[in-house]
């Protein structure tokens, strides 16, 4: 075994946080030596695609995150399929599991997270699958018949892709989710109905309010295995598909003592309890300011943020600090749904909630606001405004004057948005810091408007 | 480099602008197929334009996780490869400017190309109050102030 590696940024994981840490590293310093740790076998690609290759519609090259190529121009080294065994903190290594040794100066971990388990009785005899990675998605493939009789558990964000890629091929599915509604960690209970009744247009059968109780196998039955539900229901499959959320991969920090509660803390900075180590992705959990508490933020754009965050400060820069909120889009077959903030909550204290909707269309809009601030907001089939409310979250601006109108579509929320930017631009509003998270705006804004030649005051 | 500018005071919402670039991007006249659209109200009376911004800093590329999405560096406008677009609308969650168009007839993302190979923009040239102007981003800066 020759020597150790000597780096002076190391990345664990290539998944978006550690390439979008990578990438911003390299926006600072272009030679520093910087190795990323590949885990898995296969060139990084994007985990959220990995249904469209079992449903054929892409291919393993094309949800490659970045190739080769991209790695050698930008002088990064690239180790794939050697994850990392060891985090030695205080002497600053890694070891890894062929046993080569990497010495960093700044560590990022980015190891993301794995689909969690739930503990049935007799699941053990029964075929159980997971839907995450490639490799997940390879196993799943030769099961996927038509006519084939599938058992998802879980209705949330994985298991609604679980299922949609199974329907697509063919396959019956038959879905329970132990909370009262579809996707209860995203929507809220009016919202949850408008994607059930998707999903069994679709022809998904699914059970809400129930848990499998126990799996068995079956002899001579219309289909080799059985589950039992907590409603006293009797449910043939064929194979099951584990969906009950995610967990984050916290193996190595808990070995290297990093502070961590449900994922790894960090600071706004995206670092850890120990020096020169940096978390991001869907590893960290971060305060949240909408429902206090700590969160696991676990989405691709909060990840995206948080890596070059990491990155930008392990090379040295300032950037400004992260405050990730829960996003999501997602579709629900042909019905697409975009959601931010406490989207979930039903009602929340102090909160109160505009609601717009449209049964026959379908569509429906929500906004959650608490001292006039937007911390929560539901779009469904009517996603296209939904970029400037997220601006409006972030930046935290005070709409609780023209709520109602924003949700009715009396105002348009751009034209709202507009509207405060020029009075910036007038000097009737001053600029908080908080509003600027996005520094582009202001000078997109300025340079591209022209006609607002307002009268002087 | 050149942009697509507009005034929504001079914005009578008649969708001419929809209309013509649906119409020479894809042939068909269908005005929820342009990369332009037109948000009006006839109760309130306000008429408004949407339309890529050209950030340097693009919030819809960062999030794209197909990779669909990229920015020319030379003429600064997001290139929209539809081959690998899969319509997850990831784009126009963070669009601040609301200007991405999620097409559900395409299944696809659509953003203003700035017309970059024509001379003239099918927008521009299709507006009869002159809401919409084509000009070089530096000649502009401050104008609005």
């Amino acid at each position: 075994m020759a020597g150790p590696i000597k780096t002076r940024y190391t990345i664990v994981g290539a998944g978006i946080a550690g390439i979008a840490a990578a990438e911003a590293i390299r926006e600072l310093d272009r030679s520093g030596p910087l190795l990323v740790v590949n885990g898995e076998g296969v060139a990084p690609y994007c985990r959220p695609l990995t249904v469209e290759v079992l449903t054929d519609e892409k291919t393993p090259e094309e949800i490659c995150l970045r190739e080769a190529q991209w790695f050698s121009e930008r002088k990064i080294t690239i180790v794939t399929g050697d994850p990392v065994a060891e985090l030695r903190a205080p002497t600053k290594q890694l070891l890894l599991a062929t046993g080569q040794v990497v010495a960093w100066e700044k560590l990022l971990v980015a190891v993301g997270s794995q689909p969690a388990g739930v503990r049935i009785a007799g699941l053990e005899q029964v075929p159980c699958f997971t839907l995450f990675t490639q490799a997940d998605a390879a196993r799943l493939k030769p099961l996927c018949k038509p006519g084939a009789q599938a058992l998802v558990v879980g209705i949330g964000l994985i298991g609604l892709q679980a299922l949609t890629a199974l329907r697509r091929r063919g396959v019956s599915v038959v879905a329970v989710e132990v909370a009262p509604k579809v996707l209860p960690m995203i929507l809220d209970a009016e919202a949850a109905g408008y994607a059930q009744r998707r999903l069994e247009q679709h022809g998904i059968d699914v059970r809400v309010g129930t848990s499998v109780q126990e799996l068995r196998p079956v002899a001579g039955g219309r289909r080799p295995y059985q589950a039992l539900t907590s409603t006293g229901e009797v449910l043939d499959f064929d194979f099951l598909v584990m969906a009950v959320g995610m967990q984050p991969n916290l193996i190595l920090a808990d070995r290297a003592g990093i502070a961590r509660g449900r994922g790894i803390r960090v600071s706004p900075t995206m670092q850890t309890s120990i020096p020169d180590i940096y978390a991001a992705g869907d590893v960290t959990e971060y305060p949240d300011w909408i429902e206090g508490g700590e969160e696991v933020h676990a989405h691709w754009v909060n990840a995206y943020r948080q890596g070059r965050i990491a990155g930008r400060h392990m090379a040295g820069g300032d950037p400004p600090p992260c405050e990730p909120v829960f996003l999501n889009s997602l579709r629900v077959f042909d019905l697409p749904i975009i959601t931010m903030g406490a989207s979930r909550r039903d009602a929340l204290e102090g909160a109160e909630a505009f609601v717009a909707a449209a049964p026959a269309r379908p569509a429906y809009r929500r906004l959650l606001v608490r001292d006039g601030r937007l911390i929560g907001a539901t779009f469904v089939n009517d996603v296209g405004e939904a970029g400037v409310f997220q601006y409006l979250m972030q930046n935290r601006i005070n709409i609780g004057e023209v709520a109602e109108e924003l949700v009715n579509r009396g105002r348009k929320a751009f034209e709202f948005l507009d509207e405060l930017h020029r009075q910036v631009v007038r000097g009737d509003l001053e600029w908080a810091p908080s509003m600027d998270l996005i520094s582009e705006y202001r000078k997109n804004h300025r340079h591209t408007r022209w006609g607002h030649n307002e009268p002087e005051k | 480099m050149r942009k697509v500018y507009t005034n929504p005071a001079l914005c009578s919402g008649c969708r001419a602008c929809s209309v013509a670039c649906a119409l020479v991007h894809f042939g068909i006249a269908d005005d929820a197929l342009g990369a332009i659209q037109v948000v009006r109200d006839p109760l309130q009376r306000y008429e408004y334009q949407t339309v890529c911004r050209m950030c340097e800093d693009p919030e819809c590329v960062a999030a794209c996780m197909a990779a669909a999405l990229a920015r020319d560096p030379e003429t600064g406008r997001i290139i929209v490869d539809r081959d690998r677009c899969i319509g997850c609308w990831m784009c126009v969650m963070v669009c601040p400017y609301g200007a991405v168009v999620a097409s559900e007839r395409l299944g696809k993302a659509i953003i203003c190309d700035q017309c970059f190979e024509r001379e003239q923009a099918a927008c521009v040239a299709a507006c009869s109050t002159g809401a919409i102007q084509m000009a070089e981003a530096e000649d502009t800066a401050g104008i609005a102030e």
